[in-house]
C-alpha cells in the first residue's frame, strides 16, 4: 500500500467537488492502493482562521491511517497558538500555501524552524490546479529555488516540494528536502528526465482534486523505493513510523 | 489492462516530430496501446507553408499501423479545401483537425465540415474554457455547438472535454454527432464521471494528448467498470471512425 504525503478533503471554491467527503477520499484513495497518507483539509485553505476546519480534520482522522496536515499562514498573528494545538492534536506536518495565501517563503521561516523543533515537517505547496483554470484568486508563482532555500535554513525540519514540475526540481537537492510526484503527472516517462534524488521522492496524488489512479500509473513499475523513501521520512522526522 | 486500447488524440509536434513519435511508440509497447491517432502541430498561427510541413511530418508515420492521422488545417487560409482534400485523399489521413488558428464556427471552417462530412472524416476541435490567458482563435464547446448545429451530419471530436468539463459537456450533451475525448494534463479528479453522468457512454472517447499528458488520462479510465472501459478505450472511437485504418478487431 501506498503512504500519500499529499491528499485532501473537503470543498473546493471554484468548482463542486464530487468525490470530496472524507469518506469518499479514503474509499478513492485505498481503491487506489492508498493505505495512508497527509491529508490536509481544503476548506482550511480559504477561512479566515484555518483552524476551523483543520480542528474537525484532526478529530476525523483519528486512528484511520490518515494524519492531517494542517494549514497555517505565517503571516497571521496566531499561527504559533494554531501550530502548537496542531502538535499536540496529534498532526504531523504543516502545509503551507505561499501561491494562495500571498507571501514570500522566507516570512516562513520562524514557522518552519519551530515546525521542525515539535516533530512535523513542512510541506510547501507549489500550486494546487491548472493556472488555466484559477478564478478569482490567481495562484502567485512559487519559486522552487526559494522553497530549497528554506529548508537550508531550517535544517531542523523536513521539507517537501509539492505539486512541483519536473522542470521546476531540476537541480535540487538537500540534506531535510524532499518533493511529491504530483506534479510529475505531465508527460511520458517524468521519471526518466527527473533531475533530483530518486531517494528524496515521496509519493502524493492530490486527490482529490486529481485522480489518484492517474497518480499511481504514473509511477515507474519498480516503485518499492517509494517506500523506502517514506521510512526515511518518517524517520527523519518523527524518529520511526508509529 | 486487457482491453485494447485507442488513443484518439496525440500529437508530434513540429521541430520534435522523430523525437515524439520515439516517445509515442514506447508508449504504446508499455501501455499496450493498439492505435494512436495523431495530428503535428507548430505554432499558434501557421502559414501555409508550416501547415504544409506539419502535415508531411505526420503522413511520414502513417505507414507505421500503430498510428492513425488528422490533417491539420488552418480554415482561414484560402487554401484549407484544398490541404483538407490532399490530406484525405492522398497523404492517408482518417480526420481532421482544427487547433487554434481560427474559432471553429466560424463561417470559412462550412465547406471543410461539409467535405468532412460527405467523406465520414471525423473532426477534432481543440477546445479550452480557460479563466486565463484564452486566445483570439481559441474553441469553447460555445463555438463547438453552433458548428455541431450548422452541420448535423459531420461527426465532431470535442477535445479535453470542453477544457472545462463543467462548462462544456452541458453544450454538447444532447448533440448525437459531438463525441468527446478526456485528453489533457486538465483532466481532473472526476471529470470523467461528471462525463458519464452527463453523456451515454458510446460518446466518450479516450485520448491522452501524449506527449504532453497521459497519466491524467490514462488513470480515470482504469477505475470504470469493465463494459465502459471497454467502450471509452476503444469501441467509441471505433464508431467514430467506422473502422477505418484497419482497426477492427
Amino acid at each position: 500500500m501506498l503512504f500519500d504525503f499529499g491528499c485532501f478533503t473537503g470543498h473546493w471554491p471554484y468548482r463542486r467537488l464530487r468525490r470530496g467527503s472524507l469518506e469518499n477520499c479514503r474509499a478513492d484513495l485505498a481503491a487506489a492502493g492508498v493505505g495512508g497518507g497527509l491529508m490536509a483539509s481544503l476548506d482550511a485553505v480559504f477561512y479566515n482562521d484555518s483552524w476551523e476546519g483543520d480542528g474537525p480534520l484532526l478529530e476525523a482522522l483519528s486512528g484511520t491511517g490518515f494524519s492531517p496536515a494542517v494549514c497555517l499562514n505565517p503571516e497571521l498573528p496566531w499561527w504559533r497558538l494554531r501550530l502548537g494545538e496542531a502538535a499536540r492534536a496529534g498532526a504531523r506536518a504543516v502545509r503551507l500555501y505561499p501561491g494562495i495565501h500571498g507571501y514570500p517563503l522566507e516570512a516562513a521561516e520562524e514557522l518552519c524552524r519551530e515546525a521542525g523543533r515539535l516533530g512535523l515537517g513542512v510541506i510547501v505547496t507549489a500550486r494546487m490546479e491548472d493556472q488555466r483554470l484559477e478564478y478569482l484568486l490567481r495562484q502567485a508563482p512559487v519559486d522552487p529555488k526559494e522553497a530549497a532555500a528554506l529548508a537550508k535554513k531550517c535544517p531542523g525540519t523536513q521539507v517537501i516540494l509539492s505539486n512541483f514540475y519536473l522542470s521546476e526540481l531540476e537541480g535540487l537537492s538537500g540534506e531535510n528536502l524532499w518533493a511529491d510526484t504530483a506534479g510529475l503527472c505531465h508527460g511520458l516517462f517524468p521519471f526518466e528526465y527527473l533531475e533530483f534524488p530518486r531517494e528524496r521522492l515521496l509519493f502524493a496524488s492530490f486527490a482529490p482534486l486529481q485522480c489518484p489512479e492517474s497518480a499511481v500509473c504514473n509511477l515507474p513499475e519498480e516503485r518499492d523505493f517509494l517506500d523506502g523513501n517514506t521510512r526515511t521520512y518518517w524517520e527523519a522526522c518523527h524518529g520511526g513510523i508509529s | 489492462m486487457s482491453e485494447p486500447i485507442f488513443d484518439a488524440h496525440a500529437h508530434i509536434w513540429l521541430g520534435r516530430a522523430a523525437q515524439d513519435a520515439a516517445l509515442l511508440r514506447r508508449a504504446a509497447e508499455k501501455y499496450g496501446i493498439s492505435k494512436i491517432y495523431i495530428s503535428c502541430l507548430g505554432s499558434h498561427t501557421p502559414d501555409p507553408a508550416e501547415i504544409e510541413e506539419c502535415n508531411r511530418q505526420a503522413a511520414r508515420l502513417l505507414s507505421d499501423p500503430l498510428f492513425g492521422g488528422y490533417v491539420t488545417v488552418a480554415p482561414e487560409q484560402p487554401g484549407a479545401l484544398e490541404v483538407l482534400r490532399q490530406g484525405a485523399e492522398e497523404q492517408g489521413f482518417s480526420g481532421m483537425k482544427i487547433w487554434v488558428s481560427c474559432l471553429c464556427d466560424e463561417p470559412c471552417c462550412d465547406r471543410l465540415y461539409d467535405y468532412c462530412g460527405a467523406w465520414g472524416l471525423p473532426v477534432l476541435v481543440h477546445t479550452f474554457a480557460k479563466t486565463v490567458g484564452q486566445l483570439a482563435g481559441e474553441s469553447t464547446a460555445v463555438h463547438l455547438r453552433r458548428a455541431a448545429l450548422r452541420h448535423p451530419g459531420t461527426k465532431f471530436l470535442m477535445a479535453h472535454l470542453g477544457g472545462n468539463c463543467y462548462h462544456g459537456l452541458p453544450m454538447v450533451r444532447d448533440l448525437p454527432n459531438v463525441w468527446v475525448d478526456l485528453s489533457g494534463s486538465n483532466c481532473r479528479g472526476d471529470d470523467l464521471p461528471y462525463a458519464l453522468e452527463l453523456l451515454e457512454k458510446d460518446r466518450i472517447v479516450f485520448g491522452t494528448d501524449m506527449p504532453g499528458s497521459f497519466a491524467m488520462s490514462y488513470g480515470q479510465v482504469l477505475a470504470l467498470p469493465q463494459e465502459t472501459r471497454r467502450k471509452i478505450l476503444w469501441e467509441n472511437a471505433q464508431a467514430l471512425f467506422d473502422g477505418r485504418d484497419g482497426n477492427a478487431l
